[in-house]
């Protein structure tokens, strides 16, 4: 799990850190806090774990609230789910690569920046999660980190066999991934 | 000191927080005075216009154009550069433009000022920068897929796809895109290295063609051949062009 991390995302939050310590100490304070309890989820978490959505979606939004700080007001963020979705679990930290994605690879190449939007619901036996994020109309391709995508994939695959589906799109400047798993049967249970 | 002894300096930058620790580091030192802070790549070229900086304290990666994209532009009007980026990989590159010092994020105060020193010296003995060397180091040898022109302030960028083709002028080269003629300090030789082996094809010592663009091929007088575009444009085929195209086409 360390080895996800990217180590360039600590770097650069190290040197906001640096810059607000003189201009803003209480927000740099609460960017030493933010890193800590990240920091904090990656280490705790194992790949085998499985965490609720609702505990994944903890830990995207401390690590989107840290990009806030370097990005302002380019990084919006909608993190939402049905109450359903919220309880149900996931492996952990399995979307954190893709919302890195669409910070690094999405927002950070637009001018204007945009909103990252994680949504989970369940459709009868599945749990759907989307994640999307507008991307930059000169650089369509930009969304290149395969490293990420394969790492999730492999990780569907481990906890899932082949019961799940794993699927990006881009079209009309929006670059979509769009996970189903299926959801514990209750006779299993 | 006085302002007209003072070095005017540029920082560019997309994350705020970054500008302003150089913009608070810059404060300690008397002979350097920031007259732009920009967020971003296409304010970086309009700024250097506008300002004819001395320095120019530059992230490398930002949305658009990255560092080494506004360097490009800008030609021989980059006199000295700094860049600040928390990856250690475009060192090299770094140093390839010439830039005077490179910095990873983040740095303390003390290694800023050894950079700014470094700056000085350069400045001082204003050793002219390579103009020609600066504009053909490019990205590590892999094939652009954009180009990048500048109008005065403005920034164009034109996705390779949409040119139709490229006639040498000289130093300059004028590229037809898009219904558009746009020119660009740069020879044609230079710029046929960096366009991905398949697609352009130098058909002329004088021109460069898209060969998705081409319709047909016309023997006019004797031995030489024209090539026809979609929009009708006549371009002259050398011998040797010919040959080229005749490869490309038949491979």
């Amino acid at each position: 799990m360390r080895a996800q991390l990217n180590p360039h995302f600590l770097f650069n939050s190290l040197n906001s850190v640096s810059a607000l310590t003189t201009s803003d100490p209480a927000s740099a304070r609460h960017m030493c806090l933010l890193l800590a309890d990240f920091l904090r989820d990656t280490l705790r978490l194992g790949s085998a774990q499985r965490i609720s959505v609702r505990e994944e979606f903890t830990v995207l939004r401390r690590y989107l609230a840290i990009e806030q700080v370097r990005l302002g007001s380019r990084l919006s963020v909608r993190c939402d789910g049905s109450d359903q979705a919220m309880q149900e679990s996931i492996p952990a930290l399995l979307l954190q690569p893709l919302v890195e994605n669409a910070v690094v690879h999405g927002i950070a190449h637009r001018l204007e920046g945009g909103t990252v939007s994680i949504h989970a619901e369940c459709r009868d036996s599945v749990l759907v999660i989307n994640i999307t994020n507008p991307t930059d109309a000169d650089r369509p391709r930009s969304q290149g980190s395969g490293f990420g995508l394969n790492l999730v994939r492999q990780r569907l695959q481990a906890h899932y066999g082949a019961a799940y589906l794993f699927q990006t799109t881009e079209e009309a400047g929006a670059y979509r991934v769009n996970i189903h798993v299926p959801l514990p049967t209750e006779a299993g249970a | 000191m006085s302002e007209a002894d003072a070095l005017t300096v540029i920082v560019v930058d997309d994350e705020s927080p970054a500008r302003g620790l150089v913009r608070e580091y810059l404060a300690d030192h008397a002979d350097m005075r920031l007259v732009a802070e920009c967020a971003n790549g296409f304010e970086a070229v309009k700024a250097a216009n506008l300002h004819k900086p001395d320095l120019m304290i530059l992230d490398v990666q930002m949305p658009k154009l990255d560092g080494f994209e506004v360097l490009e532009l800008l030609g021989t009007e980059a006199r000295g550069v700094i860049f600040t980026t928390a990856h250690d990989t475009y060192a090299l590159r770094a140093f390839n433009v010439h830039a005077v010092d490179y910095l990873l994020k983040p740095f303390s105060a003390e290694r800023f000022g050894e950079a700014l020193a470094l700056a000085r010296t350069r400045l001082r003995k204003s050793e002219p920068v390579p103009a020609r060397e600066l504009l053909e180091t490019r990205r590590d040898g892999a094939a652009i897929d954009r180009l990048l022109i500048r109008d005065r302030s403005n920034v164009h960028v034109i996705p390779i796809g949409d040119v139709d083709f490229v006639e040498s002028q000289d130093d300059y080269i004028s590229i037809r895109a898009a219904g558009k003629n746009y020119l660009k300090e740069q020879t044609i030789s230079d710029l046929e290295q960096q366009l991905p082996a398949k697609g352009f094809v130098r058909i002329h010592r004088r021109f460069l063609l898209n060969i998705a663009r081409l319709a047909k091929i016309e023997l006019s007088e004797k031995d030489s051949r024209i090539a026809i575009l979609l929009d009708k444009t006549q371009l002259p085929i050398s011998r040797s062009g010919y040959a080229k195209l005749r490869a490309m086409l038949d491979s």
